[in-house]
């Protein structure tokens, strides 16, 4: 079953068209990773999918379901959506921002429920934000700041959530532990997950589903095996690039890369070319 | 200075404090002026014991101004801390914008063209205050806005800017063709000077004023949305676009009341939600009311100042505003620095 599937998606900015007829589809309760290089329309695909942006043609099925057909409330219910790098006002706290996720299920002026005020702990708590949930957000590091902004997420309590480069900033150390913290979201509460990534290798290790964009186009599409090829990678950067298995995960990974034209395949120079 | 956090509890307690500071300069602002009235006899005046000299003084002079006021100062931040939080950024006022010049433009238009002398109609001026403070906000929107791209802040306040200053190219021309009478207002208008003081405009302006307030209060929650970024608040199921519109033409709305009757308090509305923001943090739910209640504080302690102390002829209570503003406003840029 599909989480979302696109049909013929056209999207333009201005006049020049971006991502051409895109047929996509998302399986449900899995990781999907869209890669690419820059420019070629995969930041524009998600923000089309969670109607920040609108197509010039085409459908977006959620669930089945035309999302034209929805009203952004009942979407927001079921699809939550994190912009690349958002920013909270200054003096806001973490259990603030996170409540703000309640949004789509509030009326009228919104006085959060005790049923809320449980969501939203929960949320603090799967994020490992609780003893933070006073603090304001703008004094903390990057990476508690992107879990304060999935737990946001988390407490819109929808089976899908799309991320728009979540690693972005963040040091080896804080990237994977967003990556691990989304994949146990994904393994213990079934939640789809679907992001933008520009590391291959961390792409490969916590996708199920990998779909390869060049000028708005899909190139290939699959598991990391069938995408992490040299082939792929190929038709995809115009690199030469190195695939093997992780010896820790089993996952393929690029061990080394070359620009597909560039003259030297072995450039820097090894150690062994200079010292005589 | 890292102050304590922003809780309900201390939102509720900020906004008690501020509401009864407000009574308190409101009632000294009762006693002061040229004819000075003590407490008691204000007090008398209110149970209906006072004098006919005493009763006209407070009920047809002091009152009307007190609550011209409060509605301007409400207007004003309310309009500043919408535009604020919408553009996200802390210069935006219905003052840096040009909302208030493209406003006080129409007012002149009116003044010139059929007010000679009394401001005969007390709905038309809000009402063309409205339309210029419109067309105002759409040149800036038509012009910052480029297809298919999110409208940058800084653009629109750039272009606002632009903007006030040619409205105020075309306010002194048309200012060369007024009579001494209406010069008068004008330069008087344009200072801030609380004109409108009289029951039949207070009768237009407070429901104009406290419909919008109780709009913009309901939709508190769409404002914290929206202070996150427009695709952050898409996808938190806001319609960003209608909200955002709707949103916009109350700020302008609010401000044009405010300026049509009171004038062109150009500080009030940018620095009353800063002030405001830093009492009880960034939640509209006490944002708002705060930032109403921080405006009508400094106008209301600026107009009694101006009446206390006599300094020569009537100067305009927005004269006053502005040189208490402007160190404060220098103290904020050279923090942003």
């Amino acid at each position: 079953m599909n989480s979302i599937s696109t049909e013929k998606l056209d999207i333009a900015y201005d006049d020049a068209l971006i991502v051409k007829a895109l047929d996509m589809n998302i399986p449900h309760g899995k990781i999907s990773s869209i890669i690419g290089p820059n420019g070629c329309g995969k930041s524009t695909v998600l923000k089309a999918v969670g109607r920040i942006l609108k197509p010039k043609t085409g459908l977006v099925y959620l669930s089945g379901e035309d999302i034209r057909d929805l009203s952004t409330k009942e979407i927001a219910k079921k699809m939550a959506i994190l912009p690349q790098t958002p920013t909270a006002p200054s003096g806001l706290t973490v259990s603030e921002l996170v409540a703000y996720g309640r949004f789509p299920h509030q009326k009228g002026f919104g006085k959060l429920t005790p049923e809320d005020k449980k969501i939203v702990n929960w949320a603090l708590s799967v994020t490992k934000l609780t003893e933070f949930e006073n603090r304001e957000v703008d004094t903390l590091s990057g990476g508690q700041r992107q879990r304060v902004w999935i737990a946001m997420a988390l407490a819109q309590q929808t089976d899908l959530i799309l991320l728009d480069e979540p690693t972005t900033y963040l040091d080896l150390a804080h990237q994977l532990e967003i990556l691990e913290l989304l994949y146990d979201l994904n393994r213990k509460q079934n939640v789809t997950i679907v992001m933008v990534l520009h590391d291959l290798n961390l792409a490969a290790r916590f996708s199920d589903y990998m779909i390869a964009i060049r000028d708005g186009k899909i190139v290939t599409h699959g598991s990391p095996e069938k995408v992490m090829t040299s082939e792929s990678l190929k038709d995809t950067f115009s690199i030469d690039a190195e695939i093997v298995l992780e010896p820790r995960t089993g996952r393929p990974i690029c061990l080394t890369y070359n620009l597909v034209n560039s003259s030297s395949k072995e450039s820097p120079p090894q150690k062994e070319d200079i010292a005589v | 200075m890292r102050k304590q956090r922003y809780t309900a509890k201390r939102g509720f307690t900020i906004l008690l404090v501020m509401v009864l500071l407000m009574i308190v300069i409101a009632v000294v602002s009762v006693n002061s002026g040229k004819m000075n009235l003590s407490p008691i006899e204000v007090f008398n005046v209110l149970l209906g014991k006072g004098t006919e000299k005493q009763n006209l003084i407070v009920f047809e002079f002091r009152l009307p101004r007190i609550i011209l006021g409060v509605l301007v100062g409400f207007g004003m931040g309310a309009s500043g801390c919408i535009m604020q939080s919408l553009l996200r950024n802390d210069m935006a006022s219905p003052g840096t914008l040009g909302i208030s010049s493209g406003s006080g433009l129409f007012v002149l238009i009116f003044v010139v063209l059929f007010a000679s002398k009394g401001m005969s109609s007390a709905i038309a001026l809000p009402l063309l205050a409205f339309i210029g403070g419109m067309t105002a906000a759409a040149l800036i929107f038509i012009l910052s806005y480029r297809r298919g791209r999110d409208i940058s802040p800084t653009g629109l306040i750039l272009t606002g800017v632009a903007l006030s200053s040619g409205y105020s190219a075309a306010t002194t021309l048309l200012t060369l063709k007024l009579d001494q009478n209406q010069m008068d207002f004008m330069q008087r208008w344009s200072a801030g000077s609380l004109w409108g003081d009289d029951w039949k405009y207070l009768a237009i302006l407070a429901p104009w004023t406290l419909i919008l307030l109780a709009y913009v209060i309901y939709k508190s929650r769409v404002l914290n949305t929206l202070h996150l970024g427009n695709q952050t608040a898409t996808g938190l199921g806001v319609a960003v676009k209608p909200e955002f519109l709707g949103l916009s033409i109350a700020a302008v709305a609010l401000s044009s009341g405010s300026v049509a009757l009171g004038g062109n308090f150009f500080f009030v509305g940018m620095i009353a939600p800063h002030l405001a923001k830093r009492l009880v943090g960034p939640n509209h739910k006490f944002l708002m009311p705060a930032s109403c209640l921080a405006a009508s504080i400094i106008v209301l302690l600026a107009d009694t100042i101006t009446r206390t102390i006599s300094l020569g002829s009537d100067i305009p209570t927005g004269i006053v505003i502005t040189v208490l503003s402007t160190p404060y406003f220098l103290y904020l840029l050279a923090k942003a620095n």
